[in-house]
């Protein structure tokens, strides 16, 4: 497919000049967005997944629980990960890569990812984590079964299947569908006396205690995510902010603002990228229209997941993994 | 401000009816084709011990005695005297590099193109280093295939009044078989106000506004001559209708023609609907199911 | 991390694996020769030139096509264009968090050299074709499986092959019975069943690609001491059936697809002036 991110100056004076008419190109005015498409459930071998879609980005999110221990410096609390991975299509700005060097042609030895695609995977994860899974977000001493015993250490997976602007807002909707659609099991761990005493490889004895775990989804609870922010991303083209933007809108603005925002239209994060700087009164417009966008979006991704039976320990009909 | 988020809903209205035409025949790879004496093997196909096999999942066509398979999807593959509409993605060596969404880039020849000031004569070096003056890295265009090499490779030239570089719209990417060749591939729609749109046959649309009926001679275009305009909002309203209906009708894979393209935008006119409804996966839906209706 | 890992299993946690001869149950159900329910589905991933999702039993792969597009390294180096396949373990298709990448990269190479003989690259000139291919679960017979993927998609691009090839993998193990050692050939196995017969050494295993038209063999790969030619030919026999079933399955799955988006075209007209 074509580079969307190199537009002839012709495209780019016609999007321009019809964010200033606030009418762009397909219709839509500045602050619309383009509808999501949401399934959960669909990876029955781990605890919560979903897929996100919205005008060609495509986001598959899985989480998986494992019990481990808590970490030393926070005994009472449990761990959880962000993983991004693109796939291979997907370079660092969103084009397709085609016949790259540092691609070998698929012999054996081959298949090595390019080095800044993973890079850009890396610090998106991060960027995840930090956005939409504060301390005011989520509250980790919930994961805790047991203080410097066991605590639930949560590993959320997200493949960016392809990438057509608004990623990271795809990415924030698909990993709290995903956690919603979370259960931890039950479990109850062994009293004191019945701790049993472990040979480690040091030869250093250290007693664990045994644990119990109830299988059943409806013994279980569900993830505590209801305080999980998303991401709403808006861009500054020529001084005018453009809300969930297309690839091609992408290219044209000249900064963008990341802010995640809770249910209750709270900010709890914000991020700014891109090489133009932004006036002050511009983004503190940004922060109170990105309260109201989030408090639009959780609801109806929240009235979405209830029709799904989201969370839920019944079987579901699914329309196939990959329901068009 | 709009903000929705939608389930999966299934399959799509056109996928219940019954089968292929009884007179196309769909092959898929490794299939043997029945054919006559004397036949031409043409795209698609392949022979071994005497016959014709299939080399793509794709319908068998047959103009006069050439025999190939044409797929119901892959990357364009271009024909003498199909419409392009291409993206330069380099210049040197005398000649522009233009992504076409084919195997390889097609190549503008600066041989191939009109000089303005409608002088007929040799390139110098002098037009070598200006090449950048008439078509730059990134500019949208609207070309013919002059020739297609043995190796695949497209030749291209811009020499008619129709062709050049276009401004004062956007492009839209569909699967380049949904474009065939047609009697006109630069038209204006009938739509209030009018609106320019140029169907690429290898899946790149333009559309912007109105083409100028250029009142000089064909020979005399010159590529610097498109200039921008301000496009009034109206104007606008109209040509994202019209690339809105594009899109609705590639996502369900049906052809693009002047005349399905307006039925499509008349539907939307009809039914009232918002120019951003279209976005929504579900309201096209509707809209299709309407349009295949009238049709039927 | 330390102590047990905890991983949510289904309520029926499946018992060891066994064999015996005959009609005799695995721990699935199955017999020795039955291979597990298939699932597939085309253009899962609309924004590719071809798309596939393939799964048999629980193992799941997902599979897209780009291109062929243009590659300078192409046309520099050779005449025909080339074939470059991605394939990645999605971080949650096994149990371990443990790295596949060097799994990922033998993986890669098999399916190359395959596919670089299935696609006609010489029609290609000077163009690279990219196949990415995701591993969504991982319950055995991955090759095979990230193998039909791949094929589906490439079909579904309208890339030119030689046919439509499918592919499955076949082990046999010699187990003692009453009287003497007795050969059985098992089709398909499950993770389970891999990680208890594959590791010991006692199992002979064949990855075989067959051409569904005709019968001749475009990818094999077998290792163990039952490699003669009796037992050759029974697992050959066995998987020319399994693959051309496969085979069928993905005509109808190719023509479903085609049907639909042909149903809504006009009817066709000849080319106009």
């Amino acid at each position: 497919m074509l580079s969307q991110s190199t537009l002839s100056p012709a495209e780019r004076r016609f999007l321009e000049d019809g964010v200033r008419q606030g009418f762009r190109n397909d219709g839509r005015g500045l602050l619309d967005y383009r509808p999501y498409t949401v399934e959960t459930g669909i990876l029955p071998s781990t605890s919560g997944s979903s897929r996100v879609r919205s005008f060609g980005t495509d986001v598959l999110c899985a989480v998986k629980v494992d019990m481990g221990s808590p970490p030393a410096d926070k005994p009472d609390e449990g761990v959880v990960s962000v993983n991004v991975e693109c796939s291979a299509s997907v370079a660092p700005h969103g084009e397709l890569e085609g016949g790259s060097s540092s691609r070998a042609t698929g012999r054996v030895g081959g298949g090595r990812r390019d080095d800044s695609g993973e890079g850009w995977s890396a610090y998106l994860g991060a960027l995840l984590d930090d956005l939409c899974l504060p301390p005011c977000a989520l509250d980790k001493k919930a994961l805790c079964v047991s203080p410097h015993v066991y605590a639930w250490h949560v590993n959320v997976d997200i493949l960016l299947l392809n990438a057509a602007g608004g990623v990271l807002d795809a990415m924030s909707l698909a990993m709290r569908s995903a956690l919603r659609d979370t259960t931890l099991p039950s479990v109850s761990v062994g009293s004191r006396d019945e701790w049993e005493e472990e040979d480690t490889a040091d030869g250093v004895q250290q007693s664990k205690p045994p644990f119990d775990v109830d299988e059943r989804p409806t013994a279980g609870t569900p993830f505590p995510a209801q305080d999980i922010p998303v991401c709403v991303t808006v861009g500054q083209v020529c001084s005018h902010y453009v809300w969930d933007m297309s690839s091609e809108e992408e290219s044209c603005a000249e900064a963008q603002v990341t802010v995640a925002v809770d249910r209750n239209g709270r900010c709890v994060a914000v991020h700014k990228s891109g090489m133009a700087s932004i006036d002050p009164t511009g983004l503190l417009q940004v922060l109170k229209d990105a309260g109201r966008v989030g408090v639009e979006l959780i609801k109806k991704l929240e009235a979405a997941m209830a029709k799904l039976g989201t969370g839920q320990p019944v079987v579901r009909e699914r329309l196939g993994f990959m329901a068009a | 401000m709009n903000v929705s988020i939608l389930t999966p809903s299934g399959p799509s209205p056109l996928d219940s009816s019954g089968g292929i035409s009884s007179q196309q025949q769909l092959v898929m790879p490794g299939q043997v084709i029945p054919t006559h004496s004397g036949y031409m093997r043409g795209h698609g196909t392949t022979e071994e011990n005497g016959q014709l096999i299939a080399t793509v999942c794709g319908l068998v066509e047959q103009v006069s005695a050439l025999i190939y398979v044409r797929p119901l999807r892959s990357r364009y593959v271009g024909e003498v005297g199909d419409v392009i509409v291409g993206r330069v993605d380099e210049i040197g060596n005398g000649r522009w590099y233009v992504e076409v969404c084919s195997s390889q880039r097609a190549q503008l020849h600066l041989a191939a193109i009109n000089l303005p000031g409608s002088v007929q004569r040799r390139r110098t070096e002098e037009d070598e280093k200006e090449m950048r003056r008439f078509l730059a890295e990134g500019d949208i265009l609207s070309t013919e295939v002059q020739r297609v090499q043995s190796d695949g490779l497209i030749l291209l030239h811009t020499r008619s009044a129709k062709y050049g570089k276009l401004e004062n719209g956007c492009l839209v990417q569909v699967p380049p078989q949904l474009v065939r060749r047609q009697a006109s591939h630069m038209v204006n729609l009938p739509c209030e106000p009018p609106v320019g749109v140029v169907l690429g046959n290898n899946g790149y649309i333009w559309v912007g506004l109105p083409q100028r009926e250029s009142a000089r001679d064909t020979i005399n275009y010159a590529l610097g001559e498109v200039t921008y305009q301000a496009v009034s909002p109206p104007q606008r309203q109209a040509i994202c209708r019209v690339r809105n209906c594009i899109a609705a009708l590639s996502a369900h894979y049906l052809q693009l023609t002047p005349q399905s393209i307006m039925d499509v935008y008349s539907a939307s006119v009809r039914g009232k609907l918002e120019v951003s409804s279209l976005t929504n996966p579900e309201v096209v839906r509707d809209l299709i199911r309407e349009y295949i209706k009238t049709k039927t | 991390m330390d102590a047990a890992t905890y991983r949510p299993l289904p309520p029926d946690v499946p018992p060891a694996p066994t064999v015996s001869f005959g009609a005799a149950e695995r721990s699935d159900g199955r017999t020795n020769e039955d291979v597990r329910d298939i699932e597939m589905q085309t253009g899962p991933i609309s924004s590719a030139v071809g798309s596939a999702f393939f799964q048999i039993g629980k193992t799941k792969a997902l599979s897209a096509v780009y291109g062929p597009r243009q590659s300078m390294r192409q046309a520099r180096t050779s005449s025909s264009g080339a074939v470059n396949i991605d394939l990645k373990f999605a971080p949650f298709a096994v149990p371990s968090r443990t790295s596949m990448a060097e799994r990922e990269r033998y993986l890669v190479g098999m399916l190359s050299e395959a596919f670089e003989s299935i696609i006609l690259v010489e029609r290609y000139a000077k163009s690279v074709i990219d196949i990415t291919c995701i591993v969504l679960e991982d319950d055995g017979g991955v090759l095979s499986a990230c193998f039909n993927a791949i094929s589906l998609a490439a079909a579904h691009a309208g890339l030119e092959m030689t046919d439509i090839v499918t592919a499955t993998s076949l082990y046999c193990m010699e187990v003692p019975s009453d009287t003497s050692q007795n050969v059985v050939y098992l089709s398909d196995l499950t993770a389970a069943e891999e990680a208890c017969w594959l590791s010991s050494g006692q199992c002979t295993e064949m990855h075989v690609g067959i051409a569904t038209s005709g019968s001749s063999i475009c990818f094999l790969h077998g290792t163990g001491s039952l490699l003669n030619p009796t037992c050759a030919e029974q697992l050959l026999g066995r998987a020319e059936e399994i693959c051309r079933a496969i085979g069928k399955e993905m005509r109808a799955c190719l023509k479903a697809a085609y049907a639909a988006s042909q149903n809504a075209a006009p009817a066709k007209t000849t080319a106009t002036e």
